[in-house]
């Protein structure tokens, strides 16, 4: 472990992405102490509407007078921490499904990947739209299950036809022939080399989570306003687009430079992860 | 030495469903069928056979890396097959194998050094401070630099490789190898080597092989008996010098003749002496698979491209079965010839 | 009389860290109706060869520009693309390794090689059927007629690389190039394959450069064999004194280390060490840290190719025979 951290750290795109996370990780959950005003307090409604950014609000101001650096800092602690949570759902539940199913084979594999396909056949936003429709006052908590849980179905489908090509690989069959248990077996050979694609898996879906949450805060059905998030933001920019950008620009921003982050970092970890790669 | 034999494999079948899924129709494919053979403490058996003859999945079924439909294979007297968990451990410690592809054998995420250790840690043979030095140890003996440990596969050469696989083989001291086509995906300088490191090891160790090659010339090299197989079936045993003096069945006939010589007088002389270089061997069978509708189930499965002069309806009708003819001399063919097994070796 | 086909100075590398030289400073000729076999181990450059030759070497990888290979006349590396299309298939044709991967399993057997023959070409579509046929029953496929409709995965090994020689001669190329023709089949079918490539040759008058990793194979076909290691040629003779009198120490030992059906068994003798690296060529003599006579001069310098009596070869031991150990 320590090897695959010492070459993430040698890489230096990887560093840059490690670097962006943690400062984003940081600033998310300082963000009480290092933004300048409450993220939901109403300025000046009068004087303060949609002012451009200037020093004394270096992101400008929304409709409400808000400060929008403020509300972009509080609002990264929900996105983020909604994305990270609810892509470590979909990944430990899709590997799951997937190793189980690739494992197994069979039956066992034959009902979980029809069911996958039957979930895969409904289109996930129709999906989160009916569960948040009938689940009132959802919450952070609400949101990650939601979106984690139908979220894994491709991750599960990609898992599987991992295990199938490794499975088959002789060094499972050598880890077999010396004794080595199921667990070994999984542990130290499969999993080790069905890693690559998880990851990617994962970081891709960072970025999926965002822009989702960021849908479904458009629609009204995510994060409830006025507690910020960078998809509330984006929405209540998105119709002052011309005469007040930036208010839909920063949040753009931090979730584009987010998204960047993750996949470098993943693919830092993906490369440090293969011996072959250096 | 004991006179019960060391493997004792009777009656080994193993059918492979291809195709089917949740509604197409699956084939059944015969891969191994009714194999039966035993080697003895510290003798070295060759398996021949050319691709789709079942010979790897012998190999396979022996260890239990592939379930057997029927049959039984005794390794010192315990049952493999139907071996418990924690016999099965212990017998996998016994029982060891090595893989033809160096390469795909190893797991690419694992140094070289881990790859032989973990055997040792799964049977707890060593503590961990031991554990470095055996490794070293085996490196040695393989003929691998110590330093190499921390190497990842993919940073060695082939032959390299291989001594990888031969030294995790031998890391947990077993009585019992399969050698799996073990050199035949090395350059022909090296596999001189290698094969030259397995006779070594073999007397060093007092080890019994399971030799599976394609290639008889190299197992000549390293077998005391050797075993034909064709279509999932033994055709012929016989001890080495006898079968390549006077080989007995047509297949095996067809198969000594076809090896290529390197000598271009000889291979000159062959051709033109009209031997049975190829065309007489008839068509060359589909793998892994009889050709459909060719044959009937019971006619022998080499009928198709028998040369021998006899071949007659009853090769169509009666499957042969493997029958002595002559000390430690099994043959599977109607016609084959009693005489020729009594001829001196030339 | 001018070679049919010549190679000079060939080079082929491939750019990255460390760049390769896979083939570096190859020279040979191929007389009309000659077969001339190449031989080595792994990663020795000969494939590299055979591609180059048809100038079929993809990034990273490159032909150096001085490199020559003169057919009828012309220096095929300097050639069009359109231009030395041409040539391919039609005046050298080629046949791989793998029939299975070499052929398109989603065309019949008919498309692919009628295909060759509309390429180069003006042939009416039942012409060409006709011809594929021919071609089969050339190549010794029985029911020539019925296979013309066959898939490729309908087909065993054998008859796979049958089709494959079928679309090789469509054109009734000049020479061709076959790359290991046997390797990826049973020794049965590979004495089949060999025995009708032998007898094609002799039928249609070609020229042949034969690549293979396996003494044996090359026994029985080539009239003279070109022995490969490090990219470079280091012998070359009749293939009867390669085999009788291989002077270089490489080919001695190679021919050492074949396991043989025709000789008693006894303890092989291997080459020590391993094949070296197209990165990191060994200076000197490529095969010195193998040889077991090498000396000072082998270590530092790099011996060229030499003519003697019996055929060419790259080794000091020819300037200074003394130092051959016993």
């Amino acid at each position: 472990m320590s090897r695959t951290l010492r070459l993430v750290w040698q890489d230096r795109r990887a560093r840059v992405g490690l670097a962006l996370v943690v400062l984003f990780a940081l600033l998310a959950a300082f963000a009480s102490v290092v933004a300048s005003h409450d993220p939901t307090a109403q300025l000046d409604l009068v004087g303060k509407q949609y002012q451009p950014p200037s020093l004394a609000h270096p992101f400008g101001t929304d409709f409400y007078s808000r400060d929008l650096l403020s509300r972009v800092l509080h609002g990264a602690r929900i996105s983020l921490s909604i994305a990270v949570l609810s892509v470590a759902v979909s990944i430990v539940l899709g590997t799951a499904v997937g190793l189980a199913a690739g494992l197994a084979g069979g039956l066992v594999d034959q009902v979980l990947m029809r069911g996958v396909d039957g979930a895969l056949a409904m289109p996930r936003l129709f999906l989160v739209l009916v569960v948040v429709a009938l689940w009132e006052d959802i919450g952070v908590v609400g949101l990650v299950l939601i979106l984690g849980l139908t979220s894994w179905f491709d991750t599960s489908r990609i898992v599987r036809a991992e295990v199938l090509s490794v499975k088959s690989r002789q060094f499972i069959a050598a880890a077999r022939a010396v004794g080595l248990g199921l667990r070994g077996i999984v542990g130290r050979h499969l999993l080790p080399n069905i890693a690559g694609p998880i990851i990617v898996m994962a970081t891709l879906g960072i970025g999926q989570m965002i822009l989702l949450e960021a849908g479904l805060s458009y629609l009204g059905v995510g994060v409830r306003p006025p507690t910020p998030s960078w998809g509330q933001i984006i929405a209540d920019g998105q119709q002052v687009l011309r005469t007040a950008p930036w208010v839909a620009l920063f949040p753009g921003l931090a979730i584009v430079v987010t998204v960047l982050a993750f996949s470098l970092l993943g693919d830092g970890v993906r490369r440090a992860l293969d011996p072959r790669s250096q | 030495m004991n006179g019960q034999p060391l493997l004792a494999v009777d009656r080994l079948s193993k059918t492979f469903r291809s195709g089917g899924g949740l509604f197409g129709r699956a084939r059944t494919i015969r891969a191994v069928h009714e194999v039966s053979f035993a080697i003895a403490r510290g003798e070295s058996l060759g398996l021949v056979g050319e691709s789709g003859s079942g010979k790897t999945t012998l190999g396979r079924l022996i260890l239990r890396l592939l379930t057997a439909n029927s049959g039984t294979v005794h390794f010192d007297g315990t049952d493999v097959l139907t071996a418990d968990r924690r016999t099965l451990r212990a017998l996998r410690r016994r029982m060891q194998i090595v893989f033809q592809d160096s390469a795909g054998s190893l797991n690419p995420r694992m140094t070289i050094g881990s790859a032989v250790r973990e055997p040792m840690t799964v049977h707890r043979l060593a503590r961990r401070s031991e554990l470095d030095t055996r490794v070293r140890t085996l490196f040695g003996e393989v003929g691998l630099d110590p330093i190499l440990v921390d190497r990842y596969p993919h940073e060695l050469s082939g032959g390299q490789r291989q001594r990888v696989g031969i030294a995790r083989a031998l890391s947990v001291e077993p009585k019992f190898v399969v050698l799996d086509e073990p050199v035949s995906a090395l350059d022909v300088s090296v596999q001189a080597q290698v094969l030259n490191l397995l006779a070594d090891l073999r007397e060093r160790r007092s080890l019994t092989y399971l030799f599976i090659a394609h290639d008889l010339a190299v197992v000549r090299h390293l077998a005391d008996r050797v075993a034909v197989m064709y279509f999932g079936k033994l055709v012929e045993i016989a001890p080495t010098p006898r079968l390549f003096a006077a080989p007995t069945h047509p297949y095996t006939t067809t198969l000594l003749a076809a090896i290529p010589v390197p000598d271009p007088r000889r291979a000159r002389q062959r051709s033109m002496a009209g031997e049975p270089v190829g065309r007489s061997a008839g068509p060359d069978p589909a793998p892994a698979e009889p050709q459909p509708g060719s044959q009937p189930a019971d006619a022998c499965p080499f009928y198709p491209r028998c040369p021998h002069p006899a071949k007659d309806e009853r090769c169509r009708r009666e499957v042969p079965l493997l029958r002595e003819i002559g000390v430690g001399r099994l043959v599977a063919c109607h016609y084959a010839d009693p005489s020729a097994p009594d001829r001196p070796p030339a | 009389m001018k070679p049919l086909l010549e190679v000079r100075d060939l080079r082929t590398t491939f750019a990255g860290n460390p760049a390769t030289r896979a083939v570096d400073g190859v020279n040979f000729t191929l007389d009309v109706g000659e077969t001339l076999a190449i031989v080595g181990e792994s990663g020795c450059g000969k494939t590299v060869t055979a591609l180059s030759i048809l100038g079929l070497i993809d990034e990273p990888g490159r032909i150096e520009p001085e490199s020559v290979v003169e057919f009828g006349g012309v220096n095929l590396l300097t050639l069009e693309a359109r231009e030395l299309r041409r040539i391919r298939g039609a005046e050298i044709a080629m046949v791989f390794q793998e029939p299975a991967t070499s052929l398109n399993p989603v065309l019949t057997v008919e498309t692919q090689i009628t295909e060759t023959l509309r390429a180069h070409r003006t042939i009416s579509r039942t012409a060409a059927r006709a011809r594929a046929t021919d071609l089969l029953e050339l190549v010794r496929i029985p029911q020539a007629a019925e296979r013309l409709g066959a898939y490729p995965h309908e087909l065993s090994g054998g008859m796979q690389q049958r089709v494959m020689i079928a679309i090789a001669l469509s054109c009734e190329p000049k020479v061709l190039i076959a790359d290991e023709p046997t390797t990826a089949l049973d020794v049965t079918v590979q004495a089949q394959i060999l025995e009708l490539l032998a007898e094609l040759q002799g039928r249609l008058g070609m020229a042949m450069l034969l690549i293979s990793h396996d003494l044996g194979v090359v026994a029985g076909l080539a009239d003279r064999i070109a022995v490969m290691y490090g990219g470079q040629i280091i012998e070359q003779a009749s293939a009867a004194a390669i085999f009788e009198r291989p002077m270089h120490p490489y080919t001695e030992a190679l021919l050492k280390a074949v396991p043989r059906l025709d000789r008693p068994v006894t303890r092989l003798s291997a080459i020590a060490g391993s094949v070296p690296n197209a990165a990191t060529w060994p200076d000197g003599c490529r095969f010195h840290p193998r040889c077991p006579h090498a000396w000072d001069r082998c270590r530092t310098s790099h011996p060229e190719l030499t003519p003697t009596a019996a055929g060419d070869v790259r080794c000091w031991l020819t300037d200074e025979p003394h130092r051959r150990v016993r």
